[in-house]
């Protein structure tokens, strides 16, 4: 009987530890719709892009504008990485905000440990790092690699970051990564890459986090 | 079995300690009311538990003023990891011999 018992007291211990490692370690709340409302803020800007600020296939019969980088006029490039910027910001407040209240509401007691803040860290430094290179590929006017220098740099922000968050975040980050690889050999087919990437690779993401999630 | 018991350490018997120690395993350092908030304890018992665990020479705290507020923060040391390890190495051998 007394042995029986400190077996069971060992075999708390040891969970107890296991918790609390993990609990400190990782953060484990990201929120799976908050994902798929990044896939769906990317969809809508990639049909924004499509109809107003890409070279449209009904325009381009004329002569005047068949050259892209006619269309690519400095304030139109301006405004397309002001777009992108918003559109990433949007994305990451949203993502955080709700994995905050998913957090709080699982776990009454959450708190911001130091891992959290060196998951942000990690994920965040090559985010600015591909955003800057973008940036200024943009205002020299390389337009060809735009889209899979973000693809990629996303994919290795996400690798970076997921063994202080939920590891399942690697898939998508690997999923990114070989996209933009992908993209950046082939021609004329950025903007595809990009809807695909960052639209319909996050909602089917997202759709299997709320799913996985939801199991337990 | 008795072997086994025999590294079993006393000083991590009590789920506060154990609780400090798991966290500061996996952490480079955390502070006071982090430690607090993630073991929902008192201020005064936890301050017993991590000097207790100090005079053992398992973590260190070192404590500076953020403005004028004091924050203290805590980290393992070498004898405290090695401690812990051997801890959980008797906890398990302990749970085998009984199967």
């Amino acid at each position: 009987m007394e042995a029986n018992r400190n077996q069971q007291e060992a075999l708390s211990a040891l969970n107890d530890i296991k918790e609390m490692m993990e609990k400190t370690s990782r953060f484990k709340h990201i929120s799976g719709w908050s994902i798929i409302i990044v896939g769906i803020y990317a969809t809508i800007a990639a049909a924004l892009a499509y109809l107003y600020l890409l070279p449209h296939p009904a325009i381009c019969c004329f002569p005047e504008v068949t050259d892209t980088f006619a269309i690519n006029t400095p304030h139109r490039t301006q405004l397309i990485v002001w777009l992108a910027v918003a559109l990433a910001a949007l994305a990451f407040t949203t993502v955080c905000l709700m994995s905050l209240f998913r957090a709080r509401k699982h776990q009454p007691d959450f708190s911001i440990t130091p891992s959290i803040r060196r998951a942000l860290i990690n994920f965040i430094v090559p985010m600015v790092a591909g955003g800057i290179l973008c940036t200024s590929l943009i205002l020299q006017g390389h337009y060809g690699l735009t889209s899979s220098i973000m693809l990629i740099f996303y994919g290795l922000a996400l690798i970076n970051c997921h063994h202080l968050t939920t590891s399942n975040i690697a898939i998508l980050g690997y999923a990114e990564l070989i996209l933009g690889l992908v993209d950046c050999f082939m021609v004329n087919h950025d903007f595809l890459c990009w809807f695909l990437g960052f639209g319909i690779f996050h909602i089917l993401f997202g759709i299997y986090f709320v799913v996985r999630n939801n199991k337990g | 079995m008795f072997s086994a018991l025999e590294n079993i350490n006393k000083a991590f018997e009590s789920k506060a300690r154990l609780g400090i120690m798991s966290a500061l395993m996996v952490n480079e350092s955390l502070d006071f009311a982090t430690l607090k908030s993630l073991l929902q304890l008192t201020d005064g018992n936890l301050a017993s538990h991590t000097r207790n665990l100090e005079d053992l020479g398992y973590i260190t705290c070192e404590k500076r003023f953020i403005g004028r507020k004091p924050n203290t923060t805590f980290s393992i040391t070498e004898k405290g990891r090695v401690a812990f390890a051997e801890h959980l190495k008797a906890l398990e051998i302990f749970i085998k011999s009984q199967n």
